[in-house]
């Protein structure tokens, strides 16, 4: 019987005005990157609940990434200062509850940015593989 | 802001709370005074306020409104008519003490014999000097201090959350606890353990069988009950024959329901000659009586339960209007204070007591 | 600091009847005499382990009401009824609550004066009769009250009065609830006046007053224009005693919360996490008795009963909202059916907000951080 690797899952909210775009042109120039994330398409980073951050850990994902507008930069006014502030509280959140505050990250990734977010995405899925599966997940 | 202390008619437990009645219609409120629960509640007290204003039944007689005099004349009336040998009482566990002694004396006055708070089955079945440990259980400071407890055929995480959180104060200092579901013929090893099980008209009378065979040497037995005062109604002796099986096979044409809840009987209810329900809630089977005679709801009542532990716990209303219209169709020589007196001579107590465990299995 | 009195009631029948000297209930009195409110929202006692709100506008009422309840662990935040001017007694965890509760639209703070009352914490009725009993012999009917004093615990019953120092009966398990031994703030800064014990000369019977606001002051004001209180300035010695005072009950505190939450290994938090929420059955009293909770029925933690995660969404969508609004009031943990320590809990993850931020719930208007933007969008 072969025995199963285990592989990071991470779970992207991309917005869609940015970075969604931007995970778009990583794939269009072909850049190397993991298989280990989902993308969800979210309006704003700002529109991103922390609850779904906790339910996405909960149904299993070993990380998740949050990608927005650079500051000064979002569709929104200012709502992806509203999710640097969430995304604090949330690592604090996280830190306390006893998961490696390295499983969340936030990224500010604009539409051109195809390297940075294939860099991102290679960069958490190292991390992660080093922390191993994340304890909040399903009994395996 | 009116704070009524009473007690939750959810389970045998009767958990402490207020019920606040505001310009918003009535709450819920914890009341940590409580020595049952300590202000603690399962979701259904804590539901409960929802629970109380379901709509209240109109006085009936053949499915016409009519006051309450009338409906009560008429169930006189009606009574007196019936043969005794196919008329049943039954009394569901969710009447305070007082009504239900009431209730006894009303079946008494009759000469009914066929009485039932939906055990007999079990009761009559079980040897007189077993009968005790049926009713009362057992004070849960007692539970706490278990060095062994074992649930048999009982989930309290699901049906009596209240007394899970013992069983886990008992557990984490160190007692052993074990949950069995035994087949029949199974031999249970009880000894010196805390025993709790449940008691309901589905439980399968082998079970308590091999429950009280087994139990003689375990330190103490303990049957919770699913309605609020079926541990009062066995202790005053509102049993008898098994009314449902007799309705089932045609044997009983007439019924006198006390505060019903739906049950497995209900379909055959329509096909009686005369069915009577005195109820502080509409149901479906005070729908199709043929006599309906509202009683207050729950904390409204003035009265008593007594709870699995075995304290007298006053339900904390002030109306009598439940017992009153019981003695009534009696004829009315007998008062409140009268039924009241009779309770605490019954119970072998001086009155309702909440700190007081007053009940207990007396063999143990 | 604001300025400090040592106050009493003129009415000497409310003096000695009232706890320290009855400046409270004469303060009470007054408000609703001058008519800056309409009602009081105070405790009333049934018995010495029985308490429920009372919203009065009768002074005899308010007089029936006089001294503090230890065994009445309420939070009377709850029991504001919104839009009506109240003057409300409070601990510092009711106060707390209140400011949170308006910043959350639930009350106006305008509307609310609060009459702040110092507290070294409350007690359980039912742990405490059963400490009456073990400890003393007492049946709990016949006590006629208990007190805490300079460290002691005191039961004056039919038979007698029985003491044990505080430290002594927690160590045995007795005591305040978990949650007020590790509040460290004792004196309700945050309310209009602080009223208390501490720094009043022994032997006096009068309330050490700081008034903290305006409103405050328009308290104090009502007093005298009614000609219900008296008072003199605290002196120095005075004030420096009530500091020493709370002072060492924060320290005491300190040490509590260190004991208890000592608990937890430091190493593995999620397995404490997983273990203690895993008993919740999900009744949702803690939400219920939340006086932060400002989204009743509408709250996004009810929507989610999915079963078989690690830790219930209900749970730590709570723990997540109430990371920048708990008070540490201990509500929630009195009602658990299953004992969770919710407290220390939610608790544990607002610290840790408080150290990383600098910000405190229940202190002053400022908005919560979570309704806040990162200044710049610095990650």
């Amino acid at each position: 019987m072969a025995i199963e690797r285990w592989e990071p899952k991470i779970l992207a909210f991309c917005c869609n005005w940015c970075s969604y775009a931007g995970a778009d042109v990583a794939g269009v120039e072909r850049r190397q990157m993991p298989p280990s994330f989902r993308i969800i398409r979210v309006m704003c980073s700002g529109s991103v609940d922390p609850c779904w951050v906790l339910e996405a850990f909960l149904e299993g994902a070993d990380g998740v990434l949050i990608t927005g507008c650079h500051p000064g930069e979002c569709h929104y006014l200012n709502t992806n200062y509203h999710t640097a502030r969430r995304y604090r509280l949330l690592r604090i959140f996280i830190e306390e509850l006893g998961l490696e505050p390295d499983r969340l990250r936030l990224e500010w990734i604009s539409a051109t940015e195809g390297i940075k977010f294939a860099e991102v995405i290679r960069d958490m899925t190292e991390k992660i593989r080093a922390l191993g599966p994340s304890r909040l997940g399903p009994e395996r | 802001m009116e704070f009524i202390q009473s007690v939750c008619p959810g389970c045998c437990i009767n958990c402490g709370l207020y019920i606040v009645r505001s310009g918003e219609g009535i709450k819920v409120d914890y009341r940590k005074r409580s020595p049952v629960n300590e202000g603690k509640l399962c979701k259904f007290g804590v539901d409960l306020a929802r629970y109380y204003q379901k709509e209240r039944p109109e006085p009936t007689v053949d499915g016409k409104e009519v006051d309450l005099e009338t409906a009560i004349g008429e169930a006189a009336e009606r009574l007196k008519m019936a043969s005794s040998a196919e008329t049943g009482f039954l009394c569901m566990g969710n009447s305070t003490n007082e009504e239900i002694l009431a209730f006894k004396r009303l079946a008494d006055s009759f000469g009914i014999e066929n009485i039932d708070c939906t055990l007999s089955k079990h009761i009559i079945s079980t040897p007189e000097d077993l009968k005790p440990t049926l009713s009362v259980g057992v004070p849960f400071k007692s539970i706490e201090e278990a060095d062994r407890i074992i649930l048999i055929s009982i989930n309290p995480s699901l049906q009596y959350p209240l007394l899970l959180r013992r069983v886990i104060h008992a557990e984490k200092k160190g007692a052993e606890v074990v949950m069995l579901n035994p087949a029949e013929g199974e031999s249970l090893e009880l000894e010196g353990a805390v025993v709790i099980s449940e008691i309901t008209q589905k439980t399968d009378p082998m079970l308590i069988k091999m429950i009280l065979e087994a139990g003689k040497d375990a330190r103490s037995i303990c049957f919770m009950k699913p309605h609020a005062n079926l541990t009062g109604a066995m202790l005053l002796g509102f049993y008898g024959v098994d009314i449902s099986e007799k309705v089932k096979l045609g044997e009983i044409r007439s019924l006198f329901l006390l505060d019903p809840v739906p049950g497995d009987m209900d379909d055959l209810l329509s096909d009686l000659d005369l069915l009577i329900v005195q109820a502080g809630m509409k149901t479906r089977v005070s729908e199709v009586a043929d006599i309906t005679i509202p009683s207050p709801r729950f904390f409204e009542r003035e009265g008593t339960v007594v709870n699995i532990e075995g304290r007298v716990l006053p339900v904390g209303g002030t109306s009598r209007a439940g017992v009153e219209s019981l003695l009534k169709i009696m004829g009315g020589e007998m008062d409140f204070e009268d039924v009241r007196r009779g309770v605490w001579e019954v119970l072998g107590v001086d009155g309702a007591n909440e700190d007081l465990i007053a009940i207990t299995q007396g063999r143990r | 600091m604001g300025k400090c009195y040592l106050a009493w009631a003129k009415d000497p029948e409310i003096r000695q009847k009232g706890g320290s000297g009855g400046f409270v209930t004469a303060t009470l009195l007054a408000a609703l005499k001058e008519g800056l409110v309409e009602r009081v929202l105070i405790v009333r006692r049934i018995d010495e382990f029985e308490g429920v709100p009372l919203l009065t506008d009768d002074p005899e009422e308010v007089k029936s009401c006089s001294s503090a309840h230890l065994a009445a662990p309420l939070n009377l935040s709850s029991y504001i009824p919104p839009g009506e001017r109240v003057a409300v007694t409070v601990k510092p965890c009711d106060a707390r609550a209140i400011i949170e509760r308006s910043k959350r639209r639930q009350i106006d703070l305008e509307d609310i004066y609060m009459v702040g009352l110092n507290c070294g914490g409350t007690f359980m009725p039912v742990r405490t009769m059963e400490a009456v009993s073990d400890l003393f012999g007492l049946d709990p009917g016949d006590v006629l009250g208990f007190e805490v004093s300079k460290g002691k615990f005191l039961v004056e019953a039919r038979s007698g009065t029985y003491t044990l120092p505080m430290v002594e009966l927690e160590r045995m398990g007795y005591g305040r609830r978990d949650p007020c031994r590790y509040c460290n703030i004792n004196i309700p800064v945050m309310a209009d006046l602080a009223c208390g014990d501490a720094g009043v000369p022994p032997g006096m019977r009068a309330t050490f007053v700081e008034i903290l606001t305006d409103k405050g002051d328009e308290l104090f004001e009502a007093g005298i224009k009614t000609s219900m209180i008296e008072f003199e300035e605290a002196g120095e010695e005075e004030i420096e005693t009530r500091v020493r005072t709370d002072r060492r009950m924060s320290e005491d505190a300190d040490m509590w919360w260190d004991e208890l939450s000592s608990m937890i290994d430091e190493d593995d938090h999620l397995s404490y996490y997983i273990n203690e929420l895993g008993r919740c059955i999900h009744c949702g009293s803690c939400k219920i008795v939340c006086p932060v909770c400002a989204c009743k029925d509408d709250a996004k933690c009810l929507d989610m009963g999915r079963e078989g995660y690690r830790i219930s969404l209900y749970n730590l969508i709570r723990l997540f909202h109430l990371m920048d609004s708990c008070i540490g009031c201990g509500q929630c943990e009195d009602v658990c059916p299953v004992d969770i320590p919710l407290t220390m809990i939610h608790q544990r993850f607002e610290r840790r907000m408080e150290k990383e931020l600098g910000y405190r719930p229940g202190f002053e208007m400022s908005k919560p951080p979570l309704q806040e933007p990162e200044p710049g969008g610095k990650v």
